[in-house]
């Protein structure tokens, strides 16, 4: 288990992470979405134990992961711009991981291998981005990690390996229970992969939840009604609301079963309840926390 | 316990991981390093030796001089020691490269975030790499080395009575030297590395500290010893604290500097040298762990050694400017705008060179204010007299001897350029006697007086002279390299100290008349025990007189001239004639008989001779190898002298005839009738 206790990390002046609290149970995938500069990738690195925190901590199973070995033998974080030796190939990056990481299974390795489409042999510096990033999964994922934290790991890969990077990660999560923490701009592709979503804003974290129950607890209906109420009729706790001609198509929170309910009252010539995607999740609760959306998300 | 033992074993065994891999990548570098060590040693030997075995082959004058194994071990001592030169200049070169090979990682956002999220702590990751850097500049070097020994045995070289001793004296010492000399420099760029956060400051900063931080201590000790009457001038070579301090902060520059200063020393300075990388791998390891990884690619993680190092850079440009200034116009004025336009030029030039442009300047004054403050500090310390250093003066019932050395020209004390250095020497004569093949110092003389009217008077002209020091000099605005300092006074005193200082005999003998110090000088003078103590014509003996040689007085020849414009002109053609004699056993004992006895009578009453210039000059060519028979010389040299070996004066002693020496002028008198 992670967890993570008034976070605070600064650079000189500017405070990249202001007293963060959250926790991300084990098994589990958490996406952790904002903006540039929100900090994500900062918290990705402090808790890899890459940055020492300047208030707070990082507990990983209760321990610290900054200078500690044990810890970070149990992690693998793949940064946005993963790196690699000089003229090296994946074959002598396996190498080094094989001798520092106790945990490495060499089966998987060659096993990854044989799912991602890459050469062995090739120098990585050479290969396109996307490669690259396949390379640096084909490591990680071969020393077994119990945490692995990836920043912006959808950048440059194709709509294949995407689906295959999914695959491989709600794998291992269901067969070694390993926790996943993914910093992405993408909210699409957190939606398809994480369990928890948590959305950074200038350093601090607006909220943190369970994807489902964010997802359950707002709704997306549209009905034609004749002759049309008024929203503030409809007795629903709105978050949104259009209405075009006898077209309404509103955003509201409650179950569906509610909401549906209370529109069968006006008796709709058609009604139909419409899934949210993460985005407009978030979009609508951003919105209803009071804060300027299109400053939070880009 | 069980802790500590189970995270050194985790911190070995990461740290072990981290050795192996570096030196797996580090391969090239190593085989490069082999390659350049294996053309230094065995290769150049193998040449060098073979040249030199064709060479006595071909030479029957050398094959009846030296054997085969004599000839081939002068010809690879003659290459040795600047074999080892070579192979540390290699060394430090690949310093360079491995600093970027092992520790740029510090210094890329990207690789940071690989390396610092492995499960390796910071220290083993230090230490892992440092060690296979280690490697890679060692190992060759000792293969080598190995390598070349056992060619020297195959070739013959090891054969010659002269080579273990050569082994053991230069050869050890210089390996030892070059090795240790090649961690502290690693463990430099180590230092750095971790506290800056590119490499381009990483280099910056190591090449700056090793040009600037000599050369600043130079400038300061030079400035120091031509500013402050009395301050003793030792240089570089000389294993005093300027040696010592060099290498402590520059040892890349005292890596280069000291195997042609100090080759006696090496052992030492060698140790000295581990001492100084070992402080620099620890405190590098200490700063390590509290080094934030997110300083990568952005200025310093430890801004300290940047602000040392501007400060340094400035200093000494100031310095140097200051000199500059003062060599083409000559005064105060001149002086003090070079250290400010120096200092400034320096400051702005660090600061853009650090900051990659002058953005930072109107801010980074801040700094050159602290800057102007420290060095102004230091400078009126100086120019003060360095609180009383100047005008210390022991008092008499507190001095138990005092070692006195004044350039005189009355008698021969051994007095060479600047420098007592008059000695006793033990010779190595060629088979043939008649050269010899080496020196060894014995015994050096020593001015050393006891007696308290000596200390009294000594002490007497020390204040005279520092008396006419401040009359003339002070406050001390600049250095007077015009007064060289010729005089020193080294008072031992009771309560085990010692107190030097030296000053300058220009500041007495310059301005007109008798001065204070001049008067007080010949009152030392007529001190028989200052005539007659630690010099060495007593211990003289006829056998270590070669030649004599007289040169009688100027004759002066008018010669024609052009005629400039309306007056003429006429140029002194001065010539001298100069007799060379040689002297009988009797005549030799009976011409130290009559030194020694003008010595013991001699009374002076005034510093220089009058008569100088108008007497002959007498040179006696005192440097004749001689076995010892005098029970004075005996005594000398102690339990230092092997009985039956021969032994040289270092010096010859020059004086002029006349009133000072009638008991001499007597005998050469007579000697010379004979001669003509």
């Amino acid at each position: 288990m992670i967890e993570i206790r008034s976070l605070t990390k600064k650079f000189g002046n500017f405070t990249a992470l202001d007293s963060i609290s959250f926790s991300v149970g084990d098994g589990s995938i958490f996406g952790l979405v904002g903006s540039n500069g929100a900090g994500k990738s900062t918290l990705l690195r402090t808790i890899a134990g890459v940055f020492r925190p300047d208030g707070g901590e990082v507990l990983i199973d209760g321990l610290k992961p900054f200078e500690n070995s044990a810890v970070k033998g149990r992690c693998m974080f793949i940064s946005d711009y993963p790196y690699f030796f000089r003229q090296s190939t994946l074959s002598d990056m396996a190498d080094f991981y094989r001798r520092i990481y106790p945990s490495w299974n060499e089966n998987r390795f060659e096993q990854l291998c044989g799912i991602f489409p890459i050469e062995r042999k090739k120098k990585i510096i050479e290969m396109s981005k996307g490669m690259q990033r396949q390379a640096a999964l084909i490591c990680a994922l071969s020393t077994e990690p119990e945490y692995l934290m990836m920043d912006e790991i959808f950048d440059g890969l194709d709509p294949v390996i995407r689906q295959l990077l999914k695959r491989i990660v709600s794998g291992e999560v269901s067969d070694r229970n390993m926790t996943v923490l993914i910093a992405s701009h993408n909210l699409r592709e957190l939606e398809d992969l994480c369990d928890h979503v948590g959305l950074l804003h200038r350093g601090g974290i607006l909220f943190e939840r369970e994807l489902d129950a964010l997802k359950l607890g707002i709704q997306k209906v549209q009905a034609v009604l004749r002759p049309m109420p008024r929203p503030e009729e409809l007795g629903l706790d709105l978050v949104t609301c259009q209405i075009r001609g006898s077209l309404i198509e509103l955003v509201a929170r409650g179950t569906q079963e509610e909401i549906l309910a209370r529109l069968d009252r006006f008796h709709p010539t058609f009604v139909e309840a419409l899934p949210l995607t993460l985005e407009e999740v978030f979009i609508n609760e951003m919105e209803a926390a009071g804060y300027d959306i299109d400053n939070i998300l880009v | 316990m069980t802790s500590t033992t189970s995270s050194f074993k985790t911190g070995f065994a990461e740290g072990k991981a981290i050795f192996f891999w570096s030196l797996r990548r580090g391969r090239g570098i190593l085989v490069l390093n082999a390659t350049l060590q294996f053309l230094l040693f065995p290769f150049l030997t193998f040449l060098v030796v073979q040249g030199g075995r064709r060479e006595y082959q071909e030479n029957s004058y050398q094959q009846e001089r030296y054997t085969l194994e004599e000839y081939l071990y002068n010809s690879f001592c003659s290459k040795s020691q600047a074999v080892f030169y070579g192979s540390l200049l290699v060394g430090i070169a690949l310093c360079f490269i491995l600093c970027a090979f092992l520790f740029g990682y510090l210094h890329q956002k990207r690789s940071v975030d690989l390396m610092h999220a492995l499960p390796v702590g910071r220290v083993p990751m230090a230490l892992g790499k440092f060690c296979a850097g280690l490697v890679i500049l060692w190992l060759p070097i000792l293969i080598c080395f190995l390598l070349d020994l056992l060619l020297t045995v195959v070739m013959g070289v090891a054969g010659a009575p002269s080579f273990v001793p050569f082994l053991i004296g230069k050869m050890l010492p210089s390996l030892g030297w070059n090795m240790a000399t090649l961690f502290t420099c690693l463990a430099v760029f180590l230092f750095f590395a971790v506290c800056c956060g590119t490499l381009l400051d990483t280099m910056i900063s190591v090449i700056a500290v090793n040009v600037f931080y000599p050369m600043l201590l130079m400038f300061v000790w030079t400035n120091v010893a031509e500013q402050i009457p009395g301050f003793s001038t030792d240089y570089l070579g000389t294993g005093g604290p300027l040696d010592i301090l060099i290498q402590i902060g520059s040892p890349l520059f005292a890596g280069f500097i000291t195997p042609w200063m100090m080759t006696s020393r090496l052992l030492g300075n060698s140790l000295l040298m581990l001492a100084v990388g070992i402080v620099l791998v620890i405190a590098s390891c200490l700063l390590y762990r509290y080094r934030k990884s997110e300083c990568a690619e952005s200025g310093f993680a430890f801004p300290l050694p940047k602000y040392i190092i501007c400060f340094v850079a400035t200093a000494a440009s100031a310095l140097l400017a200051g000199q500059v200034f003062q060599y083409i116009n000559d005064t105060v004025v001149s002086y003090l705008a070079g250290l400010v336009i120096g200092s400034l030029l320096a400051h702005s030039i660090a600061e853009a060179i650090y900051s990659r442009g002058f953005r930072g300047l109107p801010k980074s004054f801040k700094a050159y204010g602290v800057f102007a403050v420290v060095f102004l500090i230091g400078y009126a310390s100086v120019a003060t007299g360095l609180y009383g250093y100047d005008t210390r003066v022991p008092r008499a019932d507190q001095v138990e001897s005092v070692e006195v050395y004044i350039p005189t020209q009355y008698l021969s004390q051994g007095y060479s350029g600047d420098v007592f250095s008059f000695n006793v020497q033990k010779v190595e004569m060629d088979p043939d006697g008649m050269g010899y093949t080496s020196t060894k110092s014995l015994v050096d003389l020593k001015h050393i007086l006891r007696d308290t009217e000596s200390i009294e008077k000594t002490i007497a002209f020390h204040q005279a002279v520092i008396d006419q020091y401040r009359q003339d000099l002070y406050p001390y605005l600049r250095p007077q390299s015009r007064y060289y300092k010729d005089i020193t006074l080294i008072y031992h005193m009771k309560d085990g100290s010692e107190m030097k200082r030296v000053f300058s005999s220009r500041i007495y003998e310059e301005p007109d008349g008798d001065t204070e110090a001049e008067l007080r000088l010949v009152d030392l003078f007529n001190v028989h025990e200052y005539r007659t103590c630690g010099n060495y014509l007593y211990y003289l003996e006829p056998d270590s007189i070669a030649d004599i040689y007289v040169e009688f007085p100027h004759t002066e020849t008018a010669v024609s001239a052009p005629v400039i414009g309306e007056s003429g002109a006429t140029a002194q053609e001065i010539e001298s004639q100069t007799v060379e004699l040689t002297l009988s056993h009797e005549q030799k004992e009976e011409l130290l008989a009559a030194i020694r006895q003008d010595i013991d009578e001699m009374h002076v009453t005034q510093v220089e001779p009058l008569y100088y210039l108008d007497e002959p000059k007498v040179s006696i060519d005192c440097m004749e190898p001689f076995i010892p028979q005098g029970e004075a010389l005996k005594e000398l040299l102690g339990d230092n002298y092997t009985p039956g070996s021969r032994v040289i004066f270092s010096e010859t002693m020059y004086f002029s005839l006349g009133g000072n020496y009638p008991h001499t002028t007597a005998v050469m008198e007579s000697i010379l009738e004979e001669y003509r």
